[in-house]
């Protein structure tokens, strides 16, 4: 989308690739370290049960943490058009701009809330 | 540095690079019987290459059987007061399937060496080298072209199918099996024939014009032979231990892991993973129809096991056994993810709150055309499910709410712009 200037308007609406909801913020949040690459690539996710990953290989990404022993409050910031790639899932083209990564969580009555594992 | 041509692949050499894929792949899905004494032979030029000395070679029956054996060699390797229980075991396993075939190469004098680790430098010397060559001769639109080529070809379809559905997946279970120290085994094997799509890049690089020194080109040479004729190798300074390739590989039409009645791979000494369409489950699941039960199902903590235990068992099935109630169905879905969308509640055997769950569909069909349907766990009030634990306001019970409410958002604030 662009208006009448050509100028690109970001749609803000959220992009979902399987258990990954990355969600369009206006600017990253202050004091986030960046998460190491693994092999070159950004790994958003790893499923345990097909060893498949949600990553990025291009280098026009940052991927960092509030603290990097959590997996919760992650942002990735979009420099240049990058490809979000997953096994399973058809690639998704994220365009430039800072978004949250949120990952997709169930519910037990006995455990709480737990992340989605595949 | 070689500086090649200019001209784009022709449609022979496009030709050429589909009989590539084809022939590796035919090298990493092979379920023969190792050739050994090729593989022998292709260790020794390859050791060569390296300017290690000629080592000796032990060969074990699966990916496992390595793991032990390159713990044996690492614990023997030991002085007696760092041998810990591990040595014990696998002593007392592996002592007399390693000393018949090591009696008569055996030394003294073997003892007291140094046994490296010669993985790293393998990697370092001859890897890293043959990648820096080619990728420096990547770098113009040629190259580019290749790449993207080589990339659909290879990388695609050979990575994906050897080291996604094959070495992972062993990788895995692997994992899962053993202990500690010898889990460290895992990561310093080679992969034999699941290397195939490496070779295959590296190999037809250079048969469109790429070169690489000489001495690399014979350690590629060499390399390529153990791939085509063996599986997981070790090497170490003396010894290399050498393993079978599997006897039985079943896959479905797209490539994935995948027997309904035995194991999908397995081995000459028995190891072996049971998988459907990719996902690896306990041979019962597989072999015993009885072990699926609505319990196991609802218990079952991972999504993707869930999921397959599901399918298998099949998902109106469990909701009969189970007493579910459908909630809601979504028939004019919003965006794709809530296609066929559904809300089901459960009564909770136990008599605490009910079971709800939402069905959701992966907007990507399968290779086949299907799609995987999950259940995925929610609030019983359609509660967001946010961060530490912490829980939104409740909300209507609809499918959208409910999948929204995984993401930690209400549905109202929920419409993704793609999903795949």
């Amino acid at each position: 989308m662009t208006n009448q200037k050509g100028t690109p308007m970001r749609d803000m609406r959220p992009r979902r690739q399987g258990d990954i909801l990355l969600v369009p913020i206006e600017k990253m949040p202050d004091g986030l370290t960046e998460v190491p690459r693994e092999n070159g690539r950004i790994v958003l996710a790893e499923g345990e049960a097909t060893g498949h990953l949600h990553a990025i290989q291009a280098p026009e990404a940052s991927f960092c943490a509030e603290d990097l022993e959590e997996i919760e409050g992650r942002f990735l910031v979009v420099e240049a058009e990058v490809a979000l790639e997953h096994p399973e899932h058809d690639t998704i083209v994220l365009e430039p701009g800072a978004y949250e990564v949120r990952r997709q969580r169930e519910y037990s009555e006995a455990g709480g809330i737990s992340l989605v594992a595949d | 540095m070689a500086k090649v041509r200019t001209d784009p692949l022709t449609p022979s050499e496009q030709a050429a690079l589909r009989a590539v894929r084809s022939e590796w792949l035919g090298v990493g899905l092979s379920t023969e019987p190792a050739d050994r004494k090729e593989a022998e032979s292709a260790v020794k030029d390859l050791y060569a290459v390296m300017g290690w000395k000629e080592p000796m070679t032990v060969w074990m029956e699966s990916p496992l059987g390595g793991c032990y054996a390159a713990a044996w060699f690492e614990e023997f390797t030991k002085a007696p007061s760092k041998k810990g229980q591990l040595w014990g075991q696998l002593r007392d396993q592996l002592w007399d399937q390693l000393w018949d075939q090591l009696r008569d190469q055996l030394r003294d004098q073997l003892r007291d060496q140094l046994w490296d680790q010669l993985r790293d430098q393998l990697r370092d010397q001859l890897w890293d080298q043959l990648w820096g060559q080619l990728r420096d001769q990547l770098r113009d639109q040629l190259w580019d072209q290749l790449r993207d080529q080589l990339r659909d070809q290879l990388w695609d379809q050979l990575r994906d199918q050897l080291r996604d559905q094959l070495r992972d997946q062993l990788w895995g279970q692997l994992r899962d099996q053993l202990w500690g120290q010898l889990r460290d085994q895992i990561s310093r094997a080679w992969w034999g024939q699941q290397d195939a799509f490496w070779i295959a890049w590296l190999r037809f690089a250079r048969e469109v014009g790429a070169t690489y020194d000489k001495h690399l080109d014979s350690g590629l040479e060499a390399w390529s032979r153990i791939s085509r004729s063996c599986g997981w190798w070790w090497p170490r300074e003396g010894v290399v231990i050498l393993t079978e390739r599997p006897r039985v590989l079943h896959r479905d039409p797209a490539g994935r892991l995948h027997d309904e009645h035995g194991p999908a791979i397995a081995y000459p000494d028995g190891w072996a993973i049971w998988a459907w369409h990719g996902v690896r489950v306990d041979k019962e699941i597989i072999e015993d129809p009885r072990a699926l039960t609505v319990e196991r199902i609802t218990k079952e903590s991972n999504a993707e096991l869930r999921r397959t235990y599901m399918e298998i068992f099949g998902p109106a099935n469990y909701m009969a056994k189970a007493g579910g109630e459908l909630v809601d169905k979504v028939h004019e879905p919003p965006f794709p993810g809530l296609i066929d969308a559904e809300l089901w509640r459960l009564p909770n055997p136990e008599g605490g709150e009910p079971f709800v769950c939402v069905k959701c569909r992966n907007s990507t069909p399968e290779p086949d055309g299907s799609f995987k349907d999950y259940h995925l766990w929610v609030h019983p009030e359609l509660r967001p499910l946010l961060p530490d634990d912490a829980l939104g306001e409740p909300q209507e019970l609809t499918a959208h709410n409910a999948l929204a409410s995984t993401y930690g958002e209400r549905g109202e604030n929920y419409a993704p712009a793609v999903e795949t």
